[in-house]
């Protein structure tokens, strides 16, 4: 059973997505949601706060979902973060770089709530192990 | 060759895939398999083991395909998998001992084209990764309908938004079609508004926004070029999702919606011709046409070709062409670069600005090697005429090539009072109030390198404006002001300089409060005989701010003091103009280039000092009687009826002058945003426009001095900084 009461970051720069994405994580029972509006914010909010699973969107001004999965991969305190990439592309090669990167999982718009909350119990499952 | 480093790879990625469950994939395990099959991949080749680098790929592509959950058989995936590491160890190890080969590969190359359906050159070092589109699986449910209000509402407030500042960009990429940045700044809100709109099962939206969207990756990947007809069909998009979303905002409030006003599939049509290459409007001749008049093919045969192509709409022409064997595919391909170059305009290219400024500065040389050969000729009692006549002749050729050169900088100041109008609305948001922007003279032009430095000093003035200046719309409906405020953006050249005035019509800035402020922080003593423009003028003083809340806009006491050093930085002006309950006006001048500085040259002993003129207030010998040395204050000249301190300039520079009194040589007042003072010099020499030349790395910041000029005499002269130099003489 995975833990509902874990943190997840929400980063998106339309407002209305976040909203989107934070109505489909409640419906898998996920309450403790916070939002970034960009990759910038994002590592803000990593380093003030323990988030748990980080759920970003790729396509982003100044700093994109595949840049931010890149500084909290190279940064030291955050690098294990759990990370699912948003991707509406559907585009192989950007699942690629996304994997090369280290994210570990991804997901393409759009999607339902099962699918998302399947994905995060499958991310937190395996972090268990 | 060494085989050990790859071996020891084949070893680590053996171990990773043990860990890899191809029907239930870890992603993360799957990205370190890939990683490392990227660094096989590149370790090959390098060693030109291309029997390693094809298996490599292969099995990237294997990897990349379950990743994306495109294959169907896990199993044969799996074994395959295996299959191919075990196969790159055995070249692995038979190049270390033999330093080749001799099995081949093919049959297991085949086996991956079956399963992936993706070739791999054999021995080719081409790793090609597709971009197909990831069939994206039908949603069954819907979790959103139109029930769910308020996130129709966020959608439709925050997409109009977006649409709004694609329109903004967009004409910023038809400034600049080449910058990538600006596309991509056009491609986010489609996509974002896409993104959204499927969830939301708004069709049409997310139909429309997709085929832009897909129109500017095209853009973006340089597939097709960034047309006039490519920016109308995207603005018209926009103007479509607009008008769509416009729809759903009245179909929530129950009103009645006349779908038909919208021709979506002409819309679409559009694009598409755009997206095949087609460029619908701009005046490119078609292949036929170039055909015709090159005297390739014969009208007839053209329009006979075109008739058999009418069938298949897909169809390019020249294709046929080639195929009828009417053509060869040669003369098609240099028609179609001709075809091209139509596109691309040809009054405009680009240069790179280094070269530029290279350019600019040689000209400035040329122009100052000018004075020293006229200076010679005119110390030369017989030149002769012919001479003479010829020099006067280069002489008016290099100064047309100098005003030629300048302009060859300068830019209109458009781009940064757009970007100046986005900020405004940007902050008017942050501080909740309403604002419109009127711009005026965006076609002035300035000096390339002065608009970034301008840019900052005019942000502080629009958040000044923004945060002080206009009030909170509840507070203008109160005052009978309209309910937005405007913030107007006024550029024009006056007299070599250009001038950007920042007006709002807000409250003005407060008389009595700066008053006070000055008085309380002992910046004067009594408020009497002080003019309204000499009492704004504190508010460029450090330390006083008449905000009383501290925002994150402004309001820190810094603000206004930073503009005027910004601004004088650049040897610009600042002036204030404001109207109690009306508005205020910052009048910015600046010159209109860093690299020439007009400026009035003096002397001092043997040593020649340039002054900019546009600190010079006057110059005049004063009476003996005018000289007061004041006790606490030090030395101070009459002039024009105010007492003003006197500095000796060569006191500062410690040279050795003619006249030592005021009376016996010149004095030149100069202005700075702190006071005037006084400079005495032994005499005047002239006015003169110079190229100015920094001092160097080494000499860069010494106080007083703003740089080096060489003269008409071929001597140096040194460029005063006024604001410095009052440092200097007050001992800061």
């Amino acid at each position: 059973m995975v833990d509902k009461s874990i943190k997840i970051l929400v980063v998106d720069d339309f407002a209305t997505m976040r909203k989107v994405v934070r109505n489909l994580l409640k419906q898998g029972g996920y309450d403790d949601i916070v939002e970034a509006e960009d990759g910038v914010m994002a590592l803000k909010a990593l380093k003030s706060q323990k988030i748990d699973v980080v759920v970003s969107d790729w396509n982003m001004p100044n700093m994109s979902g595949l840049e931010l999965l890149k500084a909290v991969r190279a940064d030291a305190e955050l690098t294990k973060t759990p990370f699912l990439m948003v991707t509406a592309e559907a585009l192989q090669d950007n699942v690629v770089a996304a994997v090369k990167a280290g994210v570990n999982n991804y997901i393409v718009k759009p999607f339902t709530a099962e699918v998302l909350n399947e994905k995060i119990k499958k991310i937190m499952e395996s972090l268990a192990k | 060759m060494n085989c050990d480093a790859m071996i020891s790879l084949l070893d680590v990625l053996a171990q990773e895939y043990l860990f890899l469950d191809c029907k239930n994939i870890d992603i993360p395990t799957a990205g370190k398999l890939l990683n490392n099959l990227e660094s096989i991949i590149n370790e090959s080749q390098r060693n030109k083991i291309y029997q390693l680098s094809s298996c490599a790929t292969g099995l990237s592509q294997i990897l990349e395909k379950i990743i994306l959950d495109m294959i169907k058989d896990k199993n044969q995936a799996a074994d395959l998998l295996e299959e191919g590491i075990r196969l790159m160890q055995q070249i692995a190890d038979s190049f270390k001992n033999t330093g080749k080969y001799d099995g081949s590969i093919q049959e297991f190359l085949g086996k991956l084209v079956a399963l992936t359906g993706v070739a791999i050159a054999g021995n080719e070092s081409s790793a090609t990764t597709g971009s197909a589109e990831i069939n994206v699986p039908e949603r069954k449910e819907d979790p959103f309908s139109v029930q769910d209000e308020s996130l129709m509402r966020d959608f439709i407030a925050e997409g109009l938004e977006y649409i709004e500042e694609i329109e903004v960009n967009i004409l910023n990429l038809e400034n600049e079609p080449e910058n990538k940045e600006y596309i991509n700044t056009i491609f986010r809100p489609f996509h974002s508004i896409k993104g959204v709109a499927s969830f939301l099962n708004l069709e049409t939206i997310r139909a429309l926004a997709h085929c832009l969207e897909n129109l500017l990756d095209k853009a973006r990947n340089g597939e097709i070029a960034v047309t006039a007809s490519l920016i109308d069909v995207v603005l018209d998009g926009a103007d479509a999702l607009k008008t769509l979303i416009g729809q759903l905002r009245d179909m929530l409030e129950g009103k009645k919606v006349d779908e038909s006003l919208l021709d979506i599939p002409a819309l679409k049509a559009r694009v598409n011709k755009i997206e095949q290459g087609f460029d619908t409007e701009v005046g490119a001749k078609k292949i036929g046409e170039i055909l015709v008049d090159e005297g390739i093919i014969s009208k007839e045969k053209l329009a006979q070709t075109l008739k058999l192509n009418e069938g298949s709409p897909d169809k390019k022409i020249g294709q046929t062409l080639i195929e009828e064997g009417i053509v060869k595919p040669k003369q098609i391909s240099q028609a179609l670069r001709k075809q091209v170059d139509q596109v691309t305009d040809l009054t405009t290219i680009r240069v790179d600005t280094t070269k530029l400024d290279d350019l600019i500065d040689m000209v400035g040389e040329l122009v100052i090697t000018q004075s020293m050969i006229q200076q010679d000729l005119k110390n030369q009692l017989n030149a002769d005429k012919q001479l003479t006549r010829d020099i006067s002749q280069f002489f008016r050729i290099t100064s047309t090539l100098q005003q030629v050169a300048t302009t060859l900088r300068m830019i209109p100041i458009k781009q940064t009072f757009q970007r100046l109008t986005r900020l405004v609305r940007d902050l008017a948001k942050n501080a909740g109030k309403s604002i419109s922007v009127e711009l005026i003279g965006e076609d002035t032009e300035i000096d390339r390198n002065m608009v970034d430095e301008i840019y900052n000093p005019l942000v502080h003035m629009i958040r000044n404006s923004v945060d002080h200046g206009l009030e909170t719309p509840e507070d203008r409906i109160q005052l009978g002001k309209s309910e937005k405020g405007l913030i107007q953006l006024k550029a024009y050249h006056r007299g070599g300089n250009i001038v950007i005035e920042i007006t709002d019509d807000g409250k003005g800035l407060d008389k009595n409060k700066i008053l006070q402020k000055a008085l309380k922080n002992g910046m004067i003593q009594s408020e009497d005989g002080l003019t309204d423009s000499e009492i704004y003028k504190f508010i460029f003083l450090p330390g006083l701010s008449t905000a009383e809340k501290v925002t994150d806009v402004s309001g820190r006491g810094v603000g206004m003091d930073v503009v005027r050093q910004a601004v004088e930085k650049l040897r610009g002006k600042i002036e204030i103009e404001s109207t109690a309950g009306f508005g205020t006006t910052f009048i910015t001048r600046f010159p209109l280039t860093l690299a020439i500085i007009d400026g009035m040259i003096v002397k001092v002993g043997t040593e020649s000092y340039i002054l900019p003129t546009i600190s010079i207030r006057q110059a005049l010998r004063p009476s003996q009687e005018a000289y007061t040395n004041i006790v606490g204050k030090g030395e101070m000249i009459n002039a024009m009826g105010h007492l003003m301190p006197l500095i000796r300039l060569y006191e500062i520079f410690k040279i050795e002058p003619k006249h030592r009194e005021p009376w016996d040589g010149i004095v030149v007042v100069v202005d700075s945003e702190s006071g005037s003072k006084c400079l005495l010099v032994d005499k005047i020499i002239g006015k003169a426009e110079v190229v100015v030349k920094s001092l160097g790395e080494g000499l860069k910041n010494i106080k007083g001095l703003a740089g080096g000029a060489i003269l008409g005499d071929g001597r140096i002269g040194l460029i005063i900084d006024i604001e410095g130099l009052f440092e200097l003489s007050e001992g800061r």
